[in-house]
């Protein structure tokens, strides 16, 4: 089971039923999904573990859906951003746009960065992910999503617009004045 | 703290010449600590949750079926009757060779298409 690709698991949970072959997809796919998640939920881990077991459950219900041509990831995981979305909009989480305004994004940050400070009692990887993680909790979740599929999973530009469904114009909006952002704020870290 | 931070990450004054180097590296950090989040549990937990998908039993598919073929053609004689097929469908028998190709194509069409409602009528209804 585990030296089959993906479209051949994918058929086989989907013509036969195969839910071991549905389990071998979530065991693939469930570490980079989870650590996304956390990413965009501001590393509440119980809250990401949540919206991936929904995403992994729809993606499962939706599963005929899937156009083979795609990559089953990036399906997934705009699965899993739409309901992270349905997540933030029932439960209004509190979000600190930073948009066009350069002195509040700086504020922001520095906010978020001293909140991150105040929480370092050791170094480690966790804390350097949570840190990341805070940074762009600063962003709304669009903008969140864009800059973590770009800075860390590394996507094109035309990728992230494919997986998000967001036009690429967006994209780069996104990607511009949210680098600039974080880029400020790092230096205000290091300052 | 932060500076023990960007020393960590190899991020010092000379990097940050180029404009988003210091994010680049950050990225480039926490990417490569990436924790590997795989969990046996986690996956049990999905797979247990995932709903049960109806499968058609042959036996009781084939009774649809029946049903559904009979709904159709009792659909479809009401649809000759009612529509403009009226004068045809009552000739058939005495004048059944004066059908047209086009009529028989039309009249097996509306059987196969009121039996496929009538099957997945019957399906829905019963499950």
């Amino acid at each position: 089971m585990q030296q089959l690709d993906d479209a051949l698991l994918i058929e086989l949970a989907l013509n036969r039923n195969d839910q071991r072959a549905y389990g071998e997809l979530v065991s693939r796919h469930q570490s980079n999904l989870r650590y996304s998640m956390r990413q965009l939920s501001d590393w509440n881990e119980a809250l990401a573990d949540d919206l991936v077991q929904e995403a992994f459950i729809q993606a499962f219900k939706q599963l005929h859906r899937f156009r083979k041509q795609a990559k089953f990831s990036s399906w997934l995981y705009r699965i899993a951003y739409n309901t992270f979305l349905q997540h933030v909009r029932k439960k209004q989480l509190v979000t600190e746009p930073i948009e066009d305004q350069p002195l509040a994004s700086n504020e922001n940050l520095g906010r978020s960065l001293g909140r991150a400070k105040r929480g370092e009692a050791e170094e480690n990887q966790s804390a350097l992910h949570q840190k990341v993680a805070r940074l762009l909790a600063t962003f709304d979740p669009e903008r969140r999503s864009v800059l973590h599929l770009f800075l860390h999973r590394q996507h094109t530009q035309q990728e992230i617009s494919d997986i998000m469904g967001v036009p690429l114009g967006t994209v780069k909006t996104h990607i511009n004045r949210g680098r600039q952002s974080l880029q400020q704020g790092l230096k205000a870290w290091q300052e | 703290m932060s500076k023990e931070i960007f020393e960590t990450l190899n991020i010092g004054p000379d990097s940050q010449q180029e404009q988003y180097a210091d994010l680049d590296a950050l990225f480039t950090q926490t990417r490569a600590q990436q924790p590997s989040l795989i969990d046996d549990n986690f996956t049990k937990i999905i797979v247990n949750s995932l709903p049960v998908r109806i499968k058609r039993d042959k036996s009781r598919s084939t009774i649809f079926d029946l049903i559904g073929l009979l709904l159709g053609l009792v659909a479809a004689y009401w649809f000759f009757d009612l529509g403009q097929f009226t004068q045809s469908a009552l000739n058939w028998v005495p004048e059944s060779l004066s059908l047209t190709v086009a009529n028989v194509i039309t009249a097996l069409c509306l059987v196969l298409g009121f039996s496929w409602l009538g099957v997945w009528t019957a399906e829905k209804a019963i499950n």
